[in-house]
């Protein structure tokens, strides 16, 4: 039996007397080679025992309170600086903009070797390696400023990596990519796991991508571990989760209403998994019609009409619209034409660096087109001054921080409609409006820079909202979130949509876009690949991996399927009544 | 020119960061100053330096004209070459003051344009490498290299905050001088606040994750050598430096 590279003891820690306790009775081992995913609900202390894991806590945190041992490789963290631990563990931070200092990739990968004084023969072996493996080479000689989201993460994890630690922590360091750039950078991990027996602890949200690959996981909720268990075995604990809103992956989900009878731990989490498993029970041959599917056909989506088809009136149009910013080889918006109706929920799509985030500030009059013209309720916007083009369209940037500087909520909120000079009592009643519909009426007095993630969301969302825009334009408002408040936020954009606003959603969750979209635009090198209903847009194929966009596992596995019948879905319970009446239930066992 | 812009970092520190600077205290000929400025001027546009990067030092005329009505305010004696009324006032700009706002403004060109060359033409790597050549401690070394990687990092999030107070409704450019303070200063300066303090804490345990400070003897990887052509350029321009202070001295 193998000695366990990281024992934790009855850890304790809090930042200092009188603070809330971060961390408790917190006892684990992880065996050397594991992949050990650990999830929990924002705020659970993720994050923090990460930092405990690398020596940051204690050695960082002046005044803190700790108790209780950790051992990493066998060294007590607490006698071992974090600057001796790098050679046993390598971190990865969740930014990809501050974690790397140097000025080249290669700088970068050989800053850690050159403190930890290798010879400078063996850094230029090393660095010749992870280069090879991440396939950094056009990179090397680069500025890590000049490298997209994903790029950046891979020269992080290269430069972790180059330490040839026995163990690689990942603190969410998929929270910025793009599906195609988390699918690169699993890999990536993967690779490293089976080259050199590596341990991968990786905290992340997304559930989806890392649960297939865990051998354990470790779920905190409120500061403690709730459950240490295999993912399958965890997936079946519906107190577990419950308890922290969280659900299981929907492949699991629709292969569990399917098959009740089978032992939910012994179910694949993985679309390929599943796909195998399905094949292998198959009824030979195939009921016609199982599930009520005559045909395969994708669906998914609200389903108002595609760009061009609807009545309803037209809230913004692009025509022709190209942008190039100052100095750039090629325009980041390249002759697009889109036109969005009121009630639309249009979802836009792409990979990092597709023109998305240009588009949308264009839309909201922050760029002003290179050529083409913007116009939003029929009126070009360079027809119209900032506070007007402001009181038409609402942007909710990705990051709250960069809007925030009142010192209550309230004030935050109230801001933009004091620009409008709108009278006080108007203020407050709009105010006191979208902050109940917001669900942040407790927190109006509280300092907005000082409430959690997903509150700051929901405070920058309520600054728009109050100014009652014809259309709302949110940038990734569930980067970064666990699943239950991504899931809330998802929930309150609906609710908006339902309302009968107008929603520009800029996002890379597939499956908030199958699931609530009306249209989704897909976006690759500044132009427009395809604007149709999401079930369209999934079914295109290689044509969406191209333009870097990855299916969620439940639309991958009914794509799988589909020559079999299979209906391409985003419900669950859809797939599940096929996949019941087309297979054989496995007996019990171990599938 | 391209000898020089290739120059070993070290070499380029010490021909354009220190003898560049105190070449301007050496002369004291108006002529003189323009020799060294055109020599300089041919240097930059020889080197094929972009404008994106001479537009960076515009802020620093703001320097020089500041210093030359500074210079200009103070009476250096000589005959009166101009009055300007100022209600009640007069003020009287004499040759002497013109003479050393002349000076003055030359000089600050100079180690303006010096520093362009310098800072253009050397990689951030190459210039932590001739920092450390020049034996200069690691730290500081990285902590300027980390300054020049960073500095655009801090103006792309500036330009972030501006927007997203600008898809506020908020104009910087209208309203009482009291409104425009608030929103260009408040309204940006509080979040570039917070989110520099959670990137720096970012950034500093970014650090400590890559061994800063380890006990062991820090290896140097990148370390280029000196070459003989490296040697040549330099006393290419110490021979250059050198003429200007003997024609300052004998002709002008």
């Amino acid at each position: 039996m193998a000695e366990p590279v990281v024992k934790v003891e009855n850890f304790y820690f809090r930042y200092r007397a009188g603070e809330p306790i971060r961390l408790s009775d917190i006892c684990f081992e992880v065996k050397p080679g594991q992949f050990v995913a650990i999830i929990g609900p924002s705020g659970c202390g993720k994050s923090t025992l990460s930092m405990a894991l690398n020596g940051i806590i204690p050695h960082e945190m002046e005044q803190c309170e700790i108790a209780g041992t950790v051992l990493v490789a066998g060294k007590n963290t607490r006698q071992h600086r974090p600057q001796e631990l790098v050679v046993h563990v390598g971190t990865v931070l969740q930014d990809p903009e501050w974690q790397l200092t140097r000025p080249t990739v290669e700088d970068e990968i050989a800053f850690a070797l050159e403190n930890l004084g290798v010879p400078r023969g063996e850094i230029a072996r090393r660095i010749d390696a992870v280069v090879d493996l991440f396939g950094l080479g056009e990179f090397r000689e680069r500025s890590p400023n000049e490298l997209s989201g994903g790029q950046k993460q891979r020269v992080a994890i290269a430069a972790a990596f180059a330490m040839e630690p026995d163990i690689l922590l990942l603190d969410e360091p998929m929270s910025e990519l793009d599906p195609a750039g988390k699918h690169l950078l699993m890999d990536a991990v993967l690779t490293l796991r089976a080259r050199r027996n590596t341990t991968i602890l990786f905290i992340d949200h997304n559930l989806e991508l890392v649960l297939p690959h865990a051998d354990q996981v470790l779920l905190l909720q409120g500061g403690r571990l709730l459950r240490d268990a295999p993912p399958g075995v965890l997936f079946a604990d519906r107190q577990a989760l419950e308890a922290v809103g969280f659900e299981p992956p929907q492949v699991t989900q629709a292969l569990a209403a399917a098959w009740p009878e089978v032992p939910r731990e012994t179910l694949p989490l993985s679309a390929e998994a599943a796909a195998r498993l399905i094949r292998d029970r198959l009824k030979v041959p195939v009921p016609a019609g199982a599930g009520g599917e005559a045909a395969p056909r994708p669906d998914g989506g609200g389903g108002t009409a595609p760009d061009g088809e609807g009545d309803a009136p037209v809230v913004a149009r692009l025509e022709d619209v190209v942008f190039r910013y100052p100095g750039a080889a090629r325009p980041a918006v390249d002759g697009v034409d889109l036109t969005i109706h009121r009630g639309e929920l249009v979802c836009l799509i792409g990979a990092n660096g597709a023109g998305k985030s240009t588009l949308a500030r264009l839309v909201a009059g922050l760029l002003r087109p290179t050529r083409g013209v913007v116009s939003v309720g029929g009126t070009p916007l360079t027809a119209l001054g900032q506070a007007e083009i402001a009181r038409r369209v609402g942007y909710v940037f990705q990051n709250p921080d960069f809007q925030f500087f009142n010192t209550t909520v309230f004030n935050e909120i109230a801001f933009a409609l004091r620009l409008q000079k709108l009278p006080e009592d108007q203020i407050r009643q709009r105010v006191e409006e979208v902050a109940e519909g917001l669900g942040i009426a407790p927190y109006l007095q509280e300092h907005p820079h000082f409430l959690s993630r997903g509150e700051r969301r929901r405070v920058a969302i309520a600054t728009v909202l109050a100014m009652r825009p014809d259309l709302i334009v949110l940038d990734e408002p569930t980067t970064g979130l666990d699943q239950a408040t991504a899931r809330r936020m998802m929930d309150l954009v609906l609710s908006l949509k339902a309302q009968g606003r107008t929603i520009l959603l800029l996002t890379h969750e597939m499956q908030w876009v199958a699931a609530a979209g009306d249209r989704a635009v897909v976006m690759a090198g500044g132009r427009v690949l395809a604007d149709g209903r999401p079930a369209e847009i999934f079914a295109m194929g290689d044509q969406l991996h191209q333009a870097g966009i990855v299916l969620p596992p439940l639309l991958e596995l009914g794509r799988m399927l589909a020559p079999l019948g299979a209906p391409v879905t985003a419900d669950p319970q859809r797939l599940a009544r096929w996949i019941a009446a087309a297979t054989e239930a496995p007996g019990g066992g171990a599938p | 020119m391209r000898a020089v812009s290739d120059m070993h970092p070290a070499l380029k520190i010490i021909a354009f960061g220190l003898l560049f600077s105190v070449l301007p205290f050496t002369i004291s000929g108006l002529w003189t100053h323009a020799v060294v400025l055109a020599i300089l001027v041919a240097m930059i546009l020889g080197m094929r330096i972009p404008y994106s990067q001479i537009r960076m030092t515009y802020p620093a005329l703001a320097v020089v004209v500041l210093t030359v009505v500074s210079y200009l305010a103070v009476d250096a004696g000589g005959p009166t070459v101009a009055a300007i009324p100022l209600g009640p006032w007069t003020w009287e700009i004499r040759q002497g003051s013109v003479y050393y706002a002349t000076r003055m403004a030359s000089r600050t060109v100079i180690w303006v344009a010096a520093y362009l060359i310098l800072l253009a033409t050397t990689p951030n790597r190459a210039f932590v490498a001739g920092l450390m050549a020049l034996r200069v401690p690691r730290s500081a070394a990285i902590a300027f290299a980390m300054t020049i990687k960073f500095w655009g990092q801090v103006v792309q999030d500036t330009q972030m905050i501006v927007e997203a107070q600008r898809a506020r409704g908020v104009d910087f450019h209208r309203g009482s001088p009291w409104r425009l303070f608030y929103v260009r200063f408040i309204a940006t300066l509080l979040p570039i606040f917070f989110v520099m303090f959670k990137r720096f804490r970012t950034m500093s345990y970014a650090l400590t994750l890559r061994g800063l400070g380890a006990p062991a003897v820090p290896t140097q990887f990148y370390k280029p050598a000196v070459r003989a052509r490296d040697w040549l350029a330099f006393g290419g321009i110490v021979a250059l430096q050198a003429a200007c202070v003997i024609l300052d001295r004998t002709v002008f």
